[in-house]
């Protein structure tokens, strides 16, 4: 049986389009640092180090690990990079929780960051396809979830509008206003959104999310550490992940298995059976606006097809009874290698009493979600106020 | 992206096999230095002086300078003028000469670890016998310096530098 | 700024690079007979998994749903069903399409897996999610997805 693991500390930097008053190890460094003070700690207090990253292509740094790790406190300690796409950031924050619940480590700081304004981020997913198969019509992240989109759509009609899209992501751009760290911080209308450019049908502008640069840490520690570090751990009590094909249409892109399975495995662990009565709040992965939606589908916060009508209902408004991204989401900010964990440092700090003034009342249990790859990577992860 | 057609294996096979697709990534950055690495290669530029950091923790001088201290972790937050001499701490000679190699074969690379400093920078000096560990040596700044580690042409040996000053 | 003897007064903000790398990709023999036969006889192959049935692409040794190994090569039509598109209007670096255009995933007759391919002579405002489509070959082919064109409407379509 694993021991009781929780997150002590959070940092993040704020999100940008591009910071140049900082390198991208000192960055990552700033997160680091913010997550250490939160729980009083230095650097020679972590037992290990985990690095979550994007494709190194984003960055054109290969082992980014070697620069990033000795800026975090890594020299001299165990230190692992993990990659896993867009969950990388979640994937480094799983992993030490492996590493501080297997009892080998006390004492864990998972990092993820990203930094695109250095390079190409359009450019650099093209080549996350297969060289042989679809890089041939590699077209970027919105056309992808555009195909995604049009599907849940279609496989739905007419339950599901354009405008629903666009309702998240008024939703989730207001809740900016109030993250001091958030990128896009908008008071906008379901008609701006409809009215905004097209990108790839049916996505508009404002349905898709910003490149960003930016950072995120977590202090991960053992039942007994976390009792002295923080007054309220927000205690890890539920871990899922799951990996389907490569091949895009093997997905079932309008329910992706992924995240199914993956919940199931969270709410399990978590003994979480009704999420939407059982949950208090939750970040959801929506790089675009129709995928909170669909995840609110696969994550079981309401039968396939129904996205639309939950959203229109007002309980994923901050001011609801289920506050779904009150940070105002990946919408709001996307360096991506760090935006799962971003998922995860909010809706711990949400469990902690410490997210500010997106706090929502009364947070016992929070979840965090993430997807990645060709829509083939998922995580869950479930904090609660109690082991 | 694939930008040409497959290659033929030589067999001749019916119909002849598709063995290789060939491609290429081309990406452009533009790397943020951040404060501390800008200042460093504005000081190369403009002034041909190098800098080193402080560290608060345990007092080591890092050239290139750094925001914080890859040892100990603290901040960096002393910065200093060091060298330009420096002590060869080791060498290797480039015999062949390899695709985007910053000199023509042969040459050497060495670490010089400049006065002043505790760790050893990485750089290149010219494939003289003098060039080995304990040797000092000196930088020669390019006249036109466009804020990069290259502004400093090479380390060549002292008495070489004192040499070409007489010339002069 | 940094303040320090010896200092620039203008620190170098951004240093520039570029990662150029060519390579030379496998074929392997699963594409190396999907793409000759698309090559040389205008054929879309896929493999059948020796469990589920199921007829998959890209080929590969290995059924995607079920882990078992596949078996044999079925040969698909070049007609078939667009399961979802989206007409792409958003420019990028090293896009290998000029946009506009539209990408779909089409789900070829007797297909279990969608195929990834742009569709032509079609109005994007009169694309269709169900809509039948054929694809128009390439003359000059060389044993890419390329090799067929685009995928076009069939009759009374688009």
């Amino acid at each position: 049986m694993a021991r009781s693991v929780a997150v002590v500390g959070t940092g993040q930097t704020r999100h940008v389009s591009r910071r140049d008053d900082v390198n991208m190890a000192e960055m990552v460094r700033e997160a680091a640092l913010l997550a250490l003070q939160d729980t009083g700690l230095g650097p020679g207090d972590v037992d290990a180090v985990v690095v979550g990253s994007a494709p190194e292509i984003f960055e054109g740094v290969n082992s980014p690990e070697n620069w990033v790790g000795p800026a975090v406190g890594a020299a001299g300690k165990p230190m692992l990079r993990i990659h896993t796409g867009g969950t990388a950031g979640a994937s480094a924050a799983i992993a030490a929780y492996y590493h501080v619940a297997s009892g080998l480590f006390d004492t864990v700081l998972a990092v993820a960051y990203e930094k695109l304004s250095d390079g190409s981020a359009q450019y650099g997913l093209s080549t996350c396809c297969d060289p042989l198969w679809d890089r041939d019509f590699a077209c970027g992240a919105p056309a992808l979830v555009a195909l995604q989109a049009r599907e849940y759509m279609a496989r739905y009609h007419p339950e599901i509008t354009e405008e629903h899209g666009a309702m998240v992501a008024v939703k989730n751009r207001k809740n900016a206003l109030l993250n001091p760290c958030a990128q896009l911080r908008m008071e906008l209308t379901v008609q701006d959104v409809m009215d905004s450019a097209p990108v790839a049908s049916p996505l508009k502008v404002l349905d898709c999310c910003p490149t960003s640069d930016g950072a995120a840490a977590l202090v991960i520690a053992s039942g007994s550490r976390a009792r002295k570090l923080a007054a309220r751990p927000a205690w890890i009590t539920g871990v899922g992940t799951c990996t389907e094909s490569p091949y895009v249409p093997d997905v079932d892109l309008a329910y992706p298995e992924s995240c199914v399975r993956a919940a199931q495995h969270a709410y399990q662990m978590a003994w979480v059976y009704e999420p939407l009565k059982e949950l208090d709040v939750a970040e959801v992965y929506e790089a675009f606006s129709f995928q909170e939606l669909i995840w609110y589908e696969t994550l079981g916060f309401c039968k396939p097809g129904q996205g639309g009508r939950l959203v229109e209902s007002g309980i994923t408004k901050l001011d609801g009874e289920f506050p779904v991204n009150p940070s105002g989401g990946v919408l709001s900010s996307n360096p991506i290698g760090a935006s799962a964990m971003i998922r995860q440092l909010e809706a711990a700090r949400q469990v902690m009493g410490k997210a500010g003034d997106h706090q929502v009342g009364g947070v016992r249990r929070a979840l965090a979600h993430s997807w990645g790859g060709a829509i083939q990577f998922s995580t869950v992860t479930i904090f609660s106020n109690e082991p | 992206m694939k930008t040409s057609d497959a290659t033929h294996d030589r067999r001749p096979l019916e119909p002849p096999e598709l063995v290789y697709l060939k491609g290429e990534t081309r990406c452009h950055y533009t790397w943020s230095t951040g404060e501390v690495v800008g200042s460093f290669l504005g000081a190369l530029r403009d002034h041909a002086r190098i800098l080193g950091a402080v560290c608060s923790g345990c007092g080591r001088v890092a050239v290139p300078p750094l925001s914080y201290c890859e040892e100990c972790c603290s901040a960096m937050e002393d910065y200093r003028e060091v060298g330009p001499r420096g002590v060869v701490m080791s060498w290797t000679r480039v015999a062949a000469g390899f695709p985007d190699a910053p000199l023509p074969a042969p040459f050497r690379y060495v670490l010089v670890k400049l006065a002043g400093a505790d760790t050893s920078l990485l750089h290149l000096a010219p494939d003289d016998e003098r060039v080995v560990v304990g040797a000092t040596l000196h930088p020669e700044f390019r006249k036109v310096r466009r804020g990069a580690i290259t502004d400093i042409k090479w380390f060549v040996p002292d008495e070489s530098a004192e040499e070409r000053t007489r010339e002069q | 700024m940094l303040e320090v003897a010896g200092g620039s007064e203008e620190p170098v903000e951004v240093v520039e690079g570029d990662l150029d790398i060519e390579y030379r990709y496998a074929y392997g023999e699963y594409y190396d007979r999907f793409y000759r036969e698309m090559r040389d006889n205008r054929r879309i192959m896929g493999v059948a998994c020796a469990r589920c049935r199921c007829v998959l692409l890209p080929p590969r040794p290995y059924c995607g749903f079920c882990y078992e190994p596949v078996d044999r090569w079925v040969e698909l039509a070049d007609e078939g069903t667009v399961q979802t598109f989206t007409n792409v209007q958003l420019p990028f670096p090293g896009q290998p399409t000029e946009p506009p255009y539209i990408y779909a995933f089409i789900m070829l007759d007797g297909a279990a897996v969608q195929f990834p391919h742009l569709l032509g002579e079609v109005d994007p405002a009169r694309a269709r999610v169900g809509m039948r489509v054929k694809a128009v070959w390439a003359e000059n082919r060389k044993g890419t997805l390329h090799d067929i064109k685009y995928f076009r409407p069939v009759e009374n379509e688009g």
